[in-house]
């Protein structure tokens, strides 16, 4: 009986790997997709965005980005086969940095002759998302960590890597990622260096389009949705009373939901700020407390164009003109 | 390691090999999906299913305990957590103050709700939901050798304490007159699975770290008619189905954990098929 028992289990793994092999033959990859050329892969959309306007004309190099824009924030995203292979092959690596790639850190430790480029190295960061509350007249500068530290929740480090939402951090960005590019790529520095003057120049120029915003926003309170936002309030001189980092799958206590109400009585906010993604309870807030909500674009996933950026904050811009004091 | 890494580039000649993150995730499968497979065995006999999964959904207390305690190493204050956990879930269990479904129930449903409030904190609980889906592919060569430590263990167990443990699962009075300390085999038995799964569930996931201990035991019951039968079996549809997950994951850009445990839910499904062939 046992020998029996043993056929039926060998047919049946064979008849497993046969109709395995058959959907592997059908819908399965083929060799190396990616060609010869020089692979530049990047962690996700803003430093995607940089990369490829950073590499535009220059040949033999193709920039590809881990998260295929990920829908939101990048906390919980796990890494498929596809994704490791892309690392394994990788020339470079791009990262935001700031704590924004959890899910590359395990993976990279592996990858010892992988070169990274951290978009944020040697930048000052804000802190991140906070239960603490900025009374008084501090405001989103008051939260300003030093890139090491950050704000400590129950041990936790929180730093809050949204840097790109501040363009002049977006500024130093595009500069520490050109220069590792310039690094990696000596034979195309020329390129490279072009592409960086132009791209800056048409992010400064943005920046100064909008810079009475300063005077007119300046000092008022706002409850941002999410910790991107805080980087567009900091440079406006906004005053942040009170920051929450959703996400599409977090919800918040009656207690948060309270104390919020609690902050837009006290400091007297009239306007919220949320992502569109998970606005949901901002609206509720903003529904019984009489405020309104601007929904605004954090900008982690979005079209494939190269002034994908340069749109996506000019529309937060407009969003925020809305603000009457 | 570089040796393994050569010996493995021999043995398979297949171009997923060649990565060294696919070296990493086989090795790790071929240490846990035997582990499993010996361990569900027991875990089906002694109808502990839920036991297991009650202490999988733990991992998210010990967790927060980690976070709140500032821990660096997460894992350690999970096997601590689910240690103590699984302790007093069986002294509770065995008690008879309630039914055993109802304990578990309880149990489980505490311990995944206090790790919810104390990690979701503020809305952040993202952060942690890796731990659901888990991600072999990220394995590095020191937690395969602290997989491979756990494995020579229980094998050591195994062969020492098997039979006390199969007495204890028959009858545990009978056992008792035999002179089997069933309440400290019991607590060894529980304690292993403890430290098994959390040390597993990075890799895993939470979500289907007990279909990984059940089906391939449930699949191997289907087609046994003894122990010898049961052990060999569960092992060959764990070891099977690990392999063939992780190489269609590779090759279709699909999930590992997942992948392993649909072919392992269609082996439980063919030898359920195939049972009235083999046991009359």
């Amino acid at each position: 009986m046992l020998k029996r028992k043993i056929i039926i289990v060998f047919v049946t793994m064979f008849s497993f790997s046969l109709v395995s092999y058959m959907l592997i033959a059908a819908f399965g990859r083929r060799g190396n997709v990616y060609g010869e050329e020089k692979k530049i892969v990047t962690s996700f959309y803003p430093v995607y965005l940089i990369t490829e306007n950073l590499l535009e004309g220059v040949e033999g190099v193709r920039v590809l980005n881990l998260t295929e824009n990920h829908t939101g924030c990048l906390h919980d995203y796990q890494l498929t086969t596809k994704d490791m292979l892309l690392l394994e092959t990788a020339n470079l690596l791009v990262i935001n940095g700031g704590g924004m790639e959890l899910f590359v850190e395990q993976a990279v430790k592996k990858l010892a002759g992988l070169v990274i480029i951290d978009s944020c190295e040697g930048m000052e960061l804000l802190a991140g998302e906070s239960h603490d509350h900025h009374h008084g007249s501090s405001n989103a500068q008051s939260a300003v960590s030093t890139g090491q530290e950050g704000e400590e929740i129950a041990g936790e480090v929180v730093e809050n890597g949204h840097v790109w939402m501040d363009m002049e951090r977006y500024c130093e960005q595009i500069h520490t990622i050109a220069a590792g590019l310039c690094r990696a790529l000596p034979e195309d520095k020329e390129q490279i260096e072009a592409n960086e003057f132009a791209y800056l120049e048409k992010v400064v120029a943005l920046s100064s389009e909008y810079e009475d915003l300063k005077e007119s926003l300046s000092e008022v309170p706002v409850i941002t949705f999410h910790d991107a936002f805080v980087y567009l309030c900091d440079p406006l001189n906004m005053e942040v009373v009170h920051t929450l980092d959703l996400d599409a799958d977090s919800a918040l206590s009656a207690g948060e939901i309270a104390l919020i109400e609690d902050e837009i009585f006290l400091h007297g906010v009239r306007y919220l700020l949320a992502d569109p993604e998970n606005g949901e309870i901002a609206g509720q807030i903003a529904a019984e407390s009489g405020c309104e909500v601007l929904y605004l674009d954090p900008l982690t996933s979005g079209r494939e164009e190269l002034n994908a950026y340069l749109s996506g904050m000019q529309a937060n811009f407009d969003q925020l003109k809305q603000i009457s004091r | 390691m570089e040796v393994i890494y050569r010996l493995l580039e021999t043995i398979l000649p297949f171009d997923y090999i060649q990565y060294d993150f696919m070296k990493n995730a086989l090795l790790a499968v071929l240490i846990i999906t035997p582990l499993f497979g010996i361990l569900g065995t027991m875990i089906v006999n002694n109808r502990m299913a839920f036991f297991s999964d009650a202490l999988g959904h733990s991992a998210l207390t010990g967790m927060a305990v980690g976070v709140l305690f500032s821990m660096s190493d997460k894992s350690l204050s999970m096997v601590i957590f689910a240690v103590v956990f699984s302790l007093l879930l069986n002294k509770i269990r065995h008690s008879g103050i309630a039914a055993n479904d109802t304990v578990i129930s309880v149990f489980s449903s505490l311990s995944t709700a206090l790790g919810l409030v104390i990690l979701s904190r503020g809305g952040n609980f993202s952060k942690y939901s890796a731990l659901l889906v888990g991600d072999i592919l990220s394995i590095a060569p020191t937690e395969i050798l602290q997989l491979f430590l756990i494995f020579v263990a229980t094998l050591v167990f195994w062969c020492f304490a098997f039979n006390k443990i199969h007495a204890v699962s028959l009858n545990a009075s009978l056992a008792k007159s035999k002179r089997i300390r069933v309440t400290l085999i019991d607590n060894i038995f529980v304690v292993l699975i403890a430290v098994i799964v959390m040390l597993s569930i990075r890799w895993v996931g939470i979500l289907i770290i007990n279909a990984l201990l059940i089906l391939p035991a449930a699949a191997a019951r289907n087609l046994s008619a003894n122990m010898r039968e049961y052990h060999l079996f569960s092992v060959m549809f764990s070891v099977f189905s690990g392999i063939l997950g992780l190489v269609l994951s590779y090759y279709l850009d699909m999930a590992a954990g997942p992948m392993i445990v649909v072919v392992t839910s269609l082996l439980f499904f063919v030898t359920l098929a195939v049972r009235p062939l083999v046991k009359v």
